[in-house]
């Protein structure tokens, strides 16, 4: 089977070809800290030849959803550590998603802040999944023209 | 990195923010960020730049979903914009492109072609190609018999199955994801999913 073989990918030798891709499973804390029961779960799944974590916001700014994690903050990037090493120690290869949401996001649970995206255009037929239940998408601000802090 | 990930991904897809810098249903600017397909396309080609040389390109790779319209992503021209892009992030040295594929239930706009994602797009992509969505072990191995994509990735079936490789080795059934524990909870949906043999 050509899904248990092994493959190289950059630097890493993947010991077969299955990839677990990037999900969203919202059990951070109101933080953006991952706990023990995250360490289990990457853990449980070291067997993929390649994990791709969560998306994890960069920074408090790029974060849409409640309980997201992110990797902007100390408590944040230690949490972070015990995934990996619970991954490497059992032989598994884990890499991580950065993500920023821009406009998919709501001011409810920004700190009342609104969402920034390329332009102030609101997402239309969808719904965002808030603390408080459903709400329709506000209109974003516009990013300013520089270049952006999304590493 | 500080972390201790082996690489990262850039998630380019789903309608997040370098996503909607590519599309007209969010991006209507008038500065070097918007307007013509490469002005649209400048924002996540400078992204991977920045990233391929902070923690070296072997180590980084982007998610792209060019018929998925989730997000509300509608492009005036995505076959036109995808192949610009991937051609630019082609003269990048990095490691791989995860395709995601648009999937049945997001259904994408009219004027969008009905060509499979794979092999409209992969065929043209220099790094490895891990194709994504819908994916099970027959349609997996029949991706990569093609010889497009090197790599295949699965979402709900990781999620369900913590040993998925062994049971696609064994031929063994698979256990069903659960939609109602998906976002958000505790262990139940989580790191309750049981193995083949513990
Ligand atoms: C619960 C859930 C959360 C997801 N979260 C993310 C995410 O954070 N980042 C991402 O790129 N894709 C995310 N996705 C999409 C998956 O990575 C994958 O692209 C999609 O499920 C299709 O693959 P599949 O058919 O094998 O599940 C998510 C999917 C699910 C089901």
């Amino acid at each position: 089977m050509k899904l248990l073989k092994q493959i190289e990918l950059g630097n890493l030798s993947l010991k077969n070809s299955m990839v677990m891709s990037a999900m969203t499973r919202s059990r951070a804390d109101i933080r953006g800290v991952v706990g023990d029961m995250t360490v289990q779960y990457y853990h449980q799944r070291v067997s993929a030849g390649l994990i791709i974590t969560e998306a994890i916001n960069i920074s408090e700014e790029a974060t849409g959803s409640l309980l997201t994690p992110g990797i902007y903050t100390q408590e944040q990037i230690d949490a972070w550590k015990k995934v990996t090493k619970a991954v490497h120690d059992n032989g598994g290869i884990i890499i991580a998603q950065l993500w920023h949401t821009g406009r998919v996001g709501h001011s409810i649970d920004r700190n009342g802040k609104l969402p920034l995206a390329p332009s102030a255009l609101p997402i239309k037929g969808m719904q965002h999944f808030t603390s408080q239940g459903l709400k329709d998408y506000e209109t974003p601000g516009k990013l300013p023209g520089t270049k952006s802090n999304k590493r | 990195m500080k972390a201790g990930f082996d690489g990262v991904e850039l998630h380019a897809a789903n309608g997040y923010l370098p996503n909607q810098f590519l599309a007209e249903s969010a991006n209507q600017r008038t500065d070097e960020y918007g307007g013509s397909i490469p002005n649209k396309s400048r924002f996540v080609l400078e992204v991977m730049q920045e990233l391929i040389s902070a923690v070296g390109g072997d180590k980084v790779g982007i998610k792209i979903s060019p018929f998925h319209p989730y997000g509300n992503m509608i492009l005036d021209n995505p076959v036109d914009t995808y192949t610009y892009l991937i051609e630019e992030l082609n003269k990048l040295d990095f490691a791989f492109v995860e395709l995601m594929k648009r999937s049945p239930y997001f259904p994408s706009a009219s004027h969008y072609p009905a060509d499979d994602e794979i092999e409209l797009f992969g065929s043209m992509i220099k790094q490895k190609v891990i194709a994504n969505t819908a994916y099970d072990k027959a349609t997996a191995e029949a991706e990569l018999e093609k010889g497009i994509a090197h790599l295949i990735s699965f979402g709900t079936l990781f999620l369900a199955n913590p040993d998925l490789p062994k049971r696609f080795e064994m031929g063994a059934e698979l256990n069903q994801p659960d939609r109602a524990t998906m976002f958000g909870g505790g262990e139940h949906g989580y790191t309750d999913y049981p193995f083949l043999i513990k």
